[in-house]
């Protein structure tokens, strides 16, 4: 079982935490393709559904999981306005967006990912690093 | 001789209720197609994607943010989802 699902069950779920995302895009093109992509079906409300579902589609570095036709078929699959997706896709509007958010990253540090921090401060990528770090910020007793 | 009609009216007696349970099948496999569409979301099934099952409903999802937007603690997390 990954991070994310425990820290939600234990941490989101109950209203200690939230956690927000930044894609960001270090592994060549289709990463960033794929960064651009969740912002287009962020468009329609399914930023997240769209990234659980390239997190199970992953190819890995080098691999075309991400191509604009794979893309489009996790957009068909999720039910989305594919026209609209389509259009979002190929227009190209958050490329520079992605592009200046991977920037920013590299300026704060972010050198991998995923690299995640707790109310502001880096934090290893480990269970038990977040989930004490989010323990240390609700405070004592909790 | 036996009366061959009687015969007759079992057999079609017979084909009514193997088509009426056909047809129960069917409306109830319809039925059950309709329910998953409806807890998914109304998505679509294509064999070369993996579909990950959705999140809990009581899970606030606002933009990039997972949880409730008042919760003390805000986790950030730069992903490069490749």
């Amino acid at each position: 079982m990954g991070v994310l699902p425990i820290i939600e069950e234990e941490f989101l779920l109950t209203g200690k935490a939230k956690l927000e995302l930044r894609p960001i895009a270090f592994l060549g093109e289709l990463s960033g393709l794929a960064a651009q992509a969740a912002e287009c079906a962020n468009e329609q409300g399914r930023f997240w559904r769209f990234h659980d579902i390239l997190y199970a589609n992953q190819g890995g570095k080098g691999s075309d999981a991400f191509s604009r036709e794979h893309l489009q078929r996790f957009a068909v699959a999720l039910n989305l306005d594919t026209a609209a997706f389509a259009s979002c896709l190929g227009s190209g509007k958050y490329a520079s967006m992605v592009a200046d958010d991977t920037n920013a990253a590299q300026q704060r540090g972010v050198d991998s990912t995923p690299t995640v921090f707790v109310n502001g401060k880096e934090v290893g990528g480990s269970l038990e690093e977040v989930r004490a770090a989010i323990r240390e910020g609700l405070g004592p007793g909790s | 001789m036996a009366p061959k009609p009687i015969k007759g009216r079992r057999r079609a007696y017979t084909r009514w209720w193997v088509y009426a349970a056909g047809a129960a099948g069917g409306a109830a496999v319809m039925a059950l197609f309709v329910i998953v569409s409806g807890l998914t979301g109304g998505e679509t099934e294509d064999p070369s994607v993996v579909v990950p099952v959705p999140r809990p409903a009581g899970l606030a999802q606002e933009g990039h943010v997972l949880g409730s937007p008042s919760a003390p603690v805000t986790i950030t997390e730069y992903a490069d989802f490749q």
